[in-house]
């Protein structure tokens, strides 16, 4: 079930993809930290203070950035605090997990959707089918 | 919640020769692990939270009296009271020996706290507050448990996770790396070369209530005389 | 260069993740762009220097991004700041070896205590109504400069509690640039007499070290090393060696105390000696084995006191059996490496005198363990008599400490013309202030402290933003219209070091360290005892009363840290207030039991608190651990529980003018009301339902 978040600039992840950039170039923990990370403002700056300025939504990134605020993403995966899950990305990186598995194909994508859902099922299906732990404190603690 | 068997058995040892009952365990958890601060009245009734404490004994009359200390935490039984009686399985051994306590699960019924005879479950009977700008002292590596569940000592599961990435070599929950005396030693029960497994073969070593016959992975060296 | 690394260069900004994830939404506020390299996730280890007690721990805190809301005008924004999210020892330093007390890691919640000042404040009220304003910096700083120009010399009283390092040299030279005198403390905590003693005996200037483990056999005598004396981390470290550190040897630690303290109740053997005569045990000590043994390295004079002491009267001051004290005098002097360990962690008139004698005894015994510090300059804090410099005094300082708290000197605080606070709190001092100047805190500061006696210096420098509109305190002293130089800690710390360190390195280690050495060498002639003086006539006040450092507040100051009010007491397992412990005899006679109100009175006030009967209570000797009774600390400690300080009667030390906080003498009464202690284990648990093992 897609879950389209009202995201306050019409970001194409299919468009950067495209340019060649990848999904770590911009959520710089996904490798090795717990976090993947949303880039703030001040990434989105160290291309588009040149690129494509013009283009209506970018000038709505400028915008934050001049009034140094940052821009109100709107998470689309994630879980609830009471889920009391912590998910760590870097052992699944390590894993050759495909980004793509849990995030969906995003070089078809335009603003990020929850194209993939994320619950127990799906967690544990896919723990089962690799054989990693399905041991409860390996994500809730 | 099988999954394959675990190369590691955690456990701690605690020579109660070393140990000064200064609480510099209890400061450390609380720090490490988002412990809820309760307040005069709610600890009045009795609900404060500390996964470690440290009991004191008297022993004799004065002049000729002694004070033991004894930090007690939760003592991660192979025989745990706490999990038979829980009725939605929130409380399990996990295949490292860790007697796990799963939030979400948890529907707060009491029954494990009032099974545990080291008293060392904690049922939270409200919501943590932590007034602006206190919060940003949280651990992000551990959840902030709500109104409505139990908790207790996890032995710093994040650290055991932590050093699934970063090696194991220097491995302690918060409580050992604290503790000025030494008194702590945490580390693999399986491997028959680490010093807790050393210890806990010791002539001093004992273990808390052992006659309850839960089998507990927390071992205590006795005071010398 | 490839993309990554080309990110790389920028990764230090911080992703926006909002911290609501899918699910519990917050009010939408406006996330600013963070101006710190901090990224979610990512952890950082910098080191800091505890200054929560004075004996200079050098820690290492974890740092990782952290959200808290501001206000800007009428807007809230959200902010991702560098916080701190836990402190633990530097394992680089000796002194804490990694590790860290319970007051060093709860210092945190002093950062990022709801109730800091957030900016400069002047009073709008009457003294001590602690209402203020806030006001600029450039009005708060031109205030207190204006009015300081029509005064000099002791007109001017500076109190800190800054231990020996760049905060106490700046604040001298800003002092000695006024022409005022040096700063001072209060008196309670900065073991001024353990000082004095060593000064005195063997010519050093600093406290002594003393090499625990390697002792064999140990006589502690009113030093609490394993609670809140001179550095609790290094001795509590030297004590696990002592014990059980060293393969075939076990050290046996035997404690003379007028309490049973966490020392006292980790010994094997307890001296419970009445409150005074400690000088009088060790002089009765000395005397039996001056007569087995020859005098070794003690004076001549200092032997033939000895030798003329009047043995039974001194074995019935200190209330122990003869035949215990033989046997222990015995066991010292045939030890291979005895050790005299004596402190004033409760300060008697006769201190100074305990102090000096058990210098002798450790020279009588040739005991090796006493080191000599790393000596320390003239700034080392003075303290003596605050209150009589208080009455001379007419413009205030305060850096830390808390007169009002510790000397009841509210008083002599509305007397006074001009009262200025740099503290990061509105205490009960300081809402007798007229200007607050709030200075950093010590995690936001740079600074080099000295470790209490040990060799080397801690080292931070800043690593988090200032949270709020606070300056450093040299910034703030050097616009008070005195021109001075303020200490900068990289030229403090670089001609301390060896051949063999660079600044950089010490930077990065956070310090850097060294091993004491060298022998304790007699240079006093003289030896005196004197019968202890207290306050209160026996026959009115029949109780000795004795306020103690607590583990959890020390002289007070952590009274407004939640997890120290959470943490159980050791003693009483008190919680959100500490109790009176009494005896169970005394109690008996009064009728009071555990968690009963009682009424403390002395000649020169009274307290109101539970009572806590403690099995291991001296007969007739009434403790309080110090630390509650505030009237202004903040949410967690105003208005609750009671100040023991506050019902000591004023008795200064005879030898060294220090404030004898433990010769007052009261009486008790129970008072009828619902009983209230608040304990974490009630009951203490060998009277559990699973018996005692």
């Amino acid at each position: 079930m897609a879950y389209a978040a009202s995201q306050p600039i019409a970001f194409p992840h299919k468009t950067h993809i495209q340019l060649g950039v990848s999904c770590i170039d911009c959520h710089s923990g996904a490798d090795i930290r717990d976090a993947a990370g949303i880039p703030s403002v001040k990434k989105c700056m160290l291309c588009h203070d040149k690129l494509a300025r013009e283009k209506p939504e970018v000038k709505k990134v400028i915008e934050y950035a001049n009034k140094n605020i940052e821009i109100p993403w709107e998470r689309v995966y994630g879980f609830s605090k009471t889920a009391h899950v912590k998910f760590r990305h870097a052992p699944h990186y390590r894993a050759n997990i495909p980004c793509a598995t849990c995030h969906g194909d995003l070089t078809k994508a335009t603003v990020a959707e929850r194209v993939v859902t994320h619950n127990m099922g799906t967690c544990l299906t896919c723990h089962r089918q690799r054989k990693a732990p399905e041991d409860c404190a390996a994500c809730h603690y | 919640m099988g999954g394959k068997v675990s190369e590691h058995r955690w456990g701690m040892a605690i020579d109660l020769d070393r140990c000064t009952g200064c609480q510099a365990c209890v400061a450390a958890c609380h720090a490490e692990n988002n412990l809820p601060v309760s307040n005069p009245e709610q600890a009045a009734l009795g609900r404060a939270v500390h996964w470690i404490r440290v009991d004191r004994y008297y022993e004799g009359e004065f002049p000729n009296i002694r004070v033991k200390h004894r930090p007690v935490l939760c003592q991660q039984c192979d025989e745990a009271p706490c999990e038979p009686v829980c009725p939605v399985y929130a409380t399990y051994k996990n295949p490292e020996g860790l007697n796990v306590q799963v939030y979400n699960r948890c529907v707060g019924t009491r029954y494990c706290a009032n099974n545990c005879p080291y008293s060392v479950r904690f049922f939270n009977w409200f919501d943590p507050e932590w007034p602006e700008p206190l919060q940003l002292q949280h651990n992000p590596d551990v959840s902030i448990r709500e109104s409505g569940v139990m908790e207790k000592c996890t032995f710093c599961i994040q650290r055991i996770k932590r050093a699934e990435e970063e090696g194991a070599n220097n491995l302690q929950p918060a409580c050992v790396q604290s503790c000025p005396a030494e008194a702590m030693v945490f580390g693999d029960l399986n491997d028959p070369e680490s010093k807790v497994s050393q210890l806990a073969e010791n002539s001093r070593a004992t273990q808390f209530l052992e006659e309850l016959g839960t089998k507990p992975k927390v071992f205590y060296l006795e005071r010398v005389k | 260069m490839d993309r990554r690394n080309f990110f790389k260069i920028v990764s230090t900004v911080s992703g926006a993740v909002a911290t609501n994830a899918c699910g519990d939404k917050k009010p939408l506020i406006p996330l600013l762009v963070p101006e710190n390299g901090i990224v979610l996730g990512e952890e950082q280890w910098h080191p800091a220097v505890c200054t929560e007690c004075g004996a200079g721990c050098s820690t290492i805190a974890r740092v990782m991004a952290g959200e808290r809301v501001i206000e800007r005008g009428e807007e809230k924004f959200r902010e991702r700041i560098a916080s701190i999210k836990k402190i633990e020892g530097n394992p680089l330093d000796p002194v804490s070896g990694g590790r860290l007390c319970a007051r060093g890691q709860a210092a945190l919640q002093s950062l990022y205590n709801p109730d800091r000042l957030r900016g400069p404040m002047r009073r709008n009220g009457t003294r001590g109504e602690a209402k203020f304003t806030a006001v600029s910096w450039d009005e708060a700083l031109k205030s207190v400069a204006d009015k300081l120009k029509a005064y000099s010399g002791d007109q001017i009283l500076f109190l800190t509690n800054a231990p020996q390092g760049t905060r106490a040299l700046t604040i001298q030279r800003f002092l000695e640039a006024l022409k005022a005198p040096p700063a001072r403390s209060c008196g309670i905590g900065d073991f001024a007499l353990e000082r004095k003693a060593a000064e005195t005996v063997f010519g050093w200037r600093g406290v002594p070290v003393y090499d625990l483990a390697n002792a064999h056999y140990v006589l502690g005598v009113g030093a609490d090393f394993l609670g809140g004396w001179l550095s609790p981390v290094y001795y509590s470290r030297q004590f696990g060696e002592f014990r059980q550190g060293r393969g075939g040897v076990r050290g046996h630690l035997v404690q003379a105390e007028s309490r049973m303290s966490l020392t006292a109740a980790s010994a094997d053997e307890w001296l419970p000696v009445r409150p005074g005569s400690e000088p009088h045990l060790i002089v009765a000590l000395s005397r039996m084995l001056l007569d087995e043994k020859p005098a070794g390295q003690l004076p001549d004079a200092v032997a033939q006191s000895i030798r003329t002491a009047d043995l039974a009267a001194l074995i019935r001051t200190c209330g122990i059996e003869e035949k215990r004290l033989r046997g222990i005098a015995h066991e010292l002097g045939t030890s291979e490496a005895p050790l005299v360990i004596a402190g004033a962690s409760v300060v008697q008139s006769n201190s100074f005198e305990a102090l000096a004698a058990a210098h002798y005894l450790n020279a009588l015994l040739g005991a090796r363990g006493v080191l000599p510090p790393q000596p320390e300059p003239p700034s080392a804090p003075a303290s003596g008599n605050v209150l009589e410099a208080m009455k001379r005094a007419k413009v205030l300082f305060l850096d830390g400490e808390n007169p009002a708290y510790v000397l009841r000197a509210a008083q002599s605080l509305g007397a006074l013309d001009l009262i200025v606070s740099f503290g990061s709190f509105l205490d009960d001092s300081a809402a007798y202030a007229d200007v607050l100047l709030p200075a950093h805190h010590a995690l936001e500061s740079e600074a080099a402290v000295v470790p209490l006696g040990l060799g080397g210096v801690a080292v931070t420098q800043p690593f988090v933003r200032p949270l709020y509109d606070t300056r450093p305190i040299g910034q703030i002293l050097g616009q008070l219209g005195v021109a001075f130089e303020a200490v900068n800690v990289k030229d403090y710390v670089a001609p301390m070091l060896p051949a063999d360190q660079t600044w950089e390195n010490v930077g990065r280690q956070g310090g850097y360290w060294k091993q004491n050495s060298g022998e304790a060498k007699v240079t006093a002639k003289e030896l005196k005892w004197s019968e202890p003086v207290f306050a209160g006539k026996p026959e009115e006040f029949p109780l000795h009363f004795q306020p103690y450092l607590s583990l959890q507040f020390h002289d007070g100051r952590g009274a407004n840290l939640p997890w120290m009010q959470e943490l159980p007491d050791p003693v009483s397992s008190a919680m959100w207030g500490l109790p009176v412990e009494i005896d169970p005899k005394t109690a008996e006679k009064l009728k009071i039991a555990t968690g009963d109100w009682v009424r403390v009175e002395s000649g020169s006030g009274h307290l109101e608190a539970p009572a806590y009967v403690h099995p291991a209570a001296l007969p007739g000797v009434v403790s309080m651990p110090i630390g509650e009774g505030h009237t202004h600390y903040g949410r967690y400690a105003s208005g609750r529980g009671a100040n023991p300080l506050a019902i000591v009667s004023p008795v200064w030390d005879g030898a060294a003018g220090e404030f004898a906080f433990g010769a007052t003498r009261v009486r008790v009464a129970k008072l009828e009301r619902k009983p209230a202690l608040i304990q974490f284990s009630p009951q203490d648990r060998e009277q559990g339902p699973w018996g005692e093992r």
